[in-house]
């Protein structure tokens, strides 16, 4: 298959598809959380999941990632359908995710939260581990010089040694942000990256994001809320309202799509006035 | 003086053997963040097996005691997939509940097999007196030291020098986000349940030798809740140094106080230990501190 293409240039936005979500529908009972719900996301594009509260962006992101399995449709990641699929076969499959309400583990420090982003890289067996020899030390040096530079990029060496439970809230969404990195993902999901932040740490939360996608050439999908963010970052969007698609397109398209405005811009801009 | 020595020699040896049981506990809340009430019932399954096998069909020692912890091993397995595999996500309180589920029906069904008479179980440690200067010792009490010693830097090199600690400690903390690096809860959980099952053999040898198998052993075991608390629910030396702590408190509180106030006092001694250090360190003394950014 083409996704298998292995001439993808450093980061261009290719043609490349992904992942590809079709007609996916998600019924809790008699809730339908997501109705025929059809996307693409392109190798190397940051792609965003808009929509009003409770129009299913986070049921699409847990599809996506294993937590939920969609009752029908398909998605298609890497060219290969997939079914069922459980989070830590997904992760060994290059999806990486931060959560919308923070999921760290709170006793541990930023260093050992964002090590434990590299468990899949580990090769060393158990028994190496336990007697610290062979592929064990040296791979702890390399996760750690990795997990280090990570540290640098984010901005985060103030609080290396810190548990991650007595940060505030915008370093800890970056120290999940972090985390994710770790994992080297091709994919990388982000829940509503800057729910809750002030304007100073949205604008830095967006350099990263932006950094990530230039530098590493890491594709992202994104929920936010935010729609003046969305806008300036997303290559493209799709918006969801009541489990429906609504929209789908650039920015520019997007925001001057009658029915995204009716459902979402809408009722901003009213609000605002 | 003597005496006193010779006192509390025998209550650090007794803590030695509640520290044992609260080893299990300890490995499982570190993997899971579950209290797992089932850990006492897991002692007196594999004494019962050991005792069983040996009692009623003859099986040598040398092999009932393998066959008892490929048993555990399969336990666990068996917990992982037909209880745990279902909580995930779960609140705590609910695989609480579940373990105590576990608990009944583990000894339920030791007891089908077995019956619930109570059993003899010597594997042939050595249990002779043994005089070092003056002081009086058991041997029984010094090989049981021992090996609790070995069992203890095995476990801590298992859980701290390992990345196995990183991964236990983010499986107990968050397991959706553990999920999402990559972690195979299944695969920690039935490696977790089967290390506590090995401990649990162990603790069943112990006490099966000294107490002998009865269904009343479990009451024993959980000794090990105090022991738990004072040394901290997530620490594998607390369990070690809270056992000590509260074997000789109760021991000596039995002997000394026990004609003050009457006896019996090692019943709940224990209790009134680990409470008076809580309210002191309500994490225990080697706990996490929980962290929490309000």
């Amino acid at each position: 298959m083409a996704a298998n293409a292995a001439d993808v240039t450093s980061r261009a936005r290719s043609s490349e598809v992904l992942l590809k979500v079709e007609d996916v529908e998600l019924r809790f009972g008699g809730v339908r959380a997501l109705r025929g719900v059809s996307f693409e996301v392109r190798r190397g594009e940051i792609f965003s999941i808009i929509g009003p509260n409770g129009a299913g962006k986070s049921s699409m992101l847990n599809c996506i990632n294993g937590f939920y399995h969609p009752t029908s449709g398909t998605i298609t990641y890497k060219g290969q359908p997939r079914k069922a699929m459980r989070p830590y076969v997904t992760a060994s499959q290059g999806v990486a995710r931060t959560f919308q309400n923070i999921a760290l583990f709170k006793g541990m420090s930023t260093l050992d939260n964002i090590m434990t982003g590299r468990h899949l890289k580990t090769k060393a067996t158990l028994l190496e581990n336990a007697f610290w020899f062979g592929r064990a030390k040296r791979e702890e040096m390399e996760h750690r010089k990795f997990c280090e530079e990570i540290i640098d990029f984010l901005n985060l060496q103030h609080v290396r040694k810190t548990a991650v439970g007595t940060l505030p809230y915008g370093l800890q969404k970056r120290v999940e942000l972090g985390r994710a990195l770790a994992a080297e993902p091709e994919l990388l999901l982000l829940d509503e990256p800057m729910a809750g932040m002030n304007l100073e740490e949205k604008q830095d939360m967006a350099r990263f994001i932006l950094d990530v996608n230039d530098e590493f050439g890491m594709t992202i999908c994104l929920i936010e809320h935010d729609m003046g963010v969305v806008m300036d970052l997303s290559d493209s969007i799709v918006v969801l309202d009541h489990g429906e698609m609504i929209g789908q397109g650039t920015p520019e398209e997007v925001s001057n799509d009658p029915k995204v405005i009716e459902a979402y811009l809408g009722v901003q801009e009213e609000g605002e006035a | 003086m003597m005496f006193f020595f010779e006192v509390l020699i025998g209550g650090l040896m007794s803590g030695i053997m509640y520290a044992l049981v609260a080893l299990g506990f300890v490995l499982i809340f570190k993997a899971s963040g579950v209290f797992n009430f089932a850990q006492a019932a897991m002692v007196l399954f594999a004494a019962m097996f050991m005792a069983g096998m040996y009692g009623d069909w003859g099986v040598p020692y040398w092999l009932a005691i393998p066959i008892t912890i490929l048993l555990m091993i399969g336990l666990a397995w068996v917990i992982e997939r037909f209880v745990l595999r279902h909580l995930v996500n779960q609140e705590p309180i609910i695989m609480f509940m579940a373990t105590i589920g576990i608990f009944f029906a583990i000894i339920g069904f030791a007891e089908i097999i077995w019956g619930s008479r109570s059993r003899t179980l010597d594997v042939g440690l050595p249990d002779d007196m043994l005089f070092i200067g003056d002081m009086l010792f058991q041997q029984y009490d010094i090989v049981t030291a021992l090996m609790v010693a070995v069992l203890v830097v095995l476990l801590m090199i298992f859980a701290q020098k390992t990345r196995m600690g990183r991964v236990l400690r983010a499986v107990a903390d968050d397991h959706q986000a553990a999920q999402s690096v990559g972690i195979k809860l299944s695969t920690v959980w039935v490696v977790v349940w089967s290390v506590a099952g090995v401990v649990a053999v162990v603790a069943g040898i112990v006490w099966g030798g000294s107490l002998g198998v009865q269904p009343v052993m479990v009451d024993v075991a959980f000794k090990a809740l105090p022991v738990l608390l004072l040394g901290g629910l997530t620490s594998i030396h607390g369990a070690i140094i809270a056992g000590l702590i509260i074997g000789a408190g109760e021991a000596l509180a039995e002997v000394y106080l026990g004609p003050i106030i009457g006896g019996g006092i090692d019943n709940w001694f224990a209790y009134i230990i680990a409470m008076a250090f809580m309210v002191w360190r309500p994490e225990g003394l080697f706990g996490e501190k929980i962290i929490e950014r309000i």
